[in-house]
């Protein structure tokens, strides 16, 4: 008989085998498919008709739309075994030197109302929430201005964290959607984006206890994390 | 000044990454004699038999079948007439665990493959200025 510790050896041992399935096996070809459209689109310069340029240019994009996504996919799967050292964060300090990094050179407010005390957490992990919840609120932002308002809550066991921006909000029926892996409204020509954040956001939060959910309101669109304190 | 060009002594099981090797090197004007093995046994093979005029520098894939570059690197520096040489080692992943096993074994530098040719070129470029170094000694 197995005891659990033996299962467990051997559950980790899987998952390492996973990870690197994914990071090399699979990323090599695709990074050889890459290489040789680039190579026959070099060697072919100046006599490529119109179409086929434009036929290249749609190659390169989905590979490396297919790069992105194999990346995604190690990320969601690490969640549970990756960066869980605990340490402290404060939030406030964190949101500020993101939105430096997010905002510098574009028309973009971010604004902060509310506080709590410093507290230990993971960090990285709740880092990354932070992160990919504004990013995406400036990536599908349609105004001149984009405004987004985070708003720190303490509550006895747990931090709430809303994030409101005033784009343009989602279309109620995709909604229960947006959790989903590789889901996206945006085009897929797009290379910004592979809809894998928000996946990887509710896998972070949900392995750290918490709740996440995201709704539409009058002027835009609010995603609501209830983060547990430890 | 006598410069005299350092062998290089490629070892690579993805024909598509030798190409993308042998690309650089021609992008960036390096004309250094590049010699290659297919996978670490033929790689021992050749350097113990001598096959190739002994490379002062390796580069090293770590994903491949018949012994894996981690392989091929601890039976290199266990080996007394082979173990001073330079190893740089290339790969796709981007894994912790790989760089500190690569690292343990005393290498010279790690390249990771990334999805574009252009960001290769400029690795190669910067491996090409570290063997110029190595001629001038």
């Amino acid at each position: 008989m197995e005891d659990c510790e033996t299962r467990l050896l051997k559950l980790n041992a899987e998952y390492e085998e996973f990870a690197y399935i994914v990071s090399h096996d699979l990323k090599a070809p695709v990074r050889a498919v890459n290489n040789l459209a680039a190579w026959l689109e070099e060697d072919l310069a100046g006599n490529l008709p119109g179409d086929s340029e434009e036929n290249f240019r749609l190659l390169r994009n989905r590979v490396a739309r297919l790069d992105k996504m194999i990346s995604a996919l190690l990320d969601f799967s690490r969640v549970a075994r990756h960066e869980l050292e605990i340490s402290e964060i404060d939030l406030s300090q964190k949101i500020e030197v993101l939105s430096t990094s997010l905002t510098t050179g574009k028309n973009i407010i971010i604004r902060q109302s509310g506080q709590v005390p410093v507290f230990k957490t993971y960090a990285g992990k709740l880092t990354y929430v932070l992160q990919e919840l504004l990013q995406n609120a400036i990536l599908f932002n349609d105004k001149t201005q984009t405004e987004i308002l985070v708003t720190l809550q303490d509550e006895t066991d747990n931090i709430r964290i809303v994030v409101e921006d005033n784009g343009p909000g989602m279309a109620e029926a995709n909604l229960p959607k947006i959790f989903t892996m590789f889901y996206t409204s945006a085009p897929k020509d797009t290379m910004e984006t592979t809809g894998a954040g928000l996946a990887i956001v509710n896998k972070i939060v949900t392995f750290a206890g918490g709740q996440i959910f995201a709704e539409n309101t009058s002027g835009g669109f609010r995603v609501t994390v209830i983060w547990p304190k430890i | 000044m006598n410069e005299k060009l350092v062998n290089i002594l490629l070892v690579e099981d993805d024909e598509v990454d030798i190409m993308n090797v042998q690309r650089a090197f021609k992008k960036n004007s390096i004309t250094n004699p590049l010699f290659i093995a297919h996978n670490g046994l033929e790689a021992l093979e050749m350097l113990r038999n001598q096959i190739v005029p002994i490379p002062q520098i390796i580069i090293l894939d770590i994903n491949m079948p018949q012994m894996n570059g981690i392989e091929f690197l601890q039976e290199l520096r266990k080996d007394e007439n082979l173990k001073h040489l330079s190893v740089f080692v290339m790969t796709t992943s981007n894994e912790d665990s790989d760089k500190l096993n690569a690292y343990n074994l005393n290498v010279a530098g790690y390249i990771l493959k990334p999805l574009s040719f252009e960001k290769f070129i400029t690795s190669v470029a910067t491996l090409d200025s570290y063997w110029k170094l190595c001629e001038r000694l």
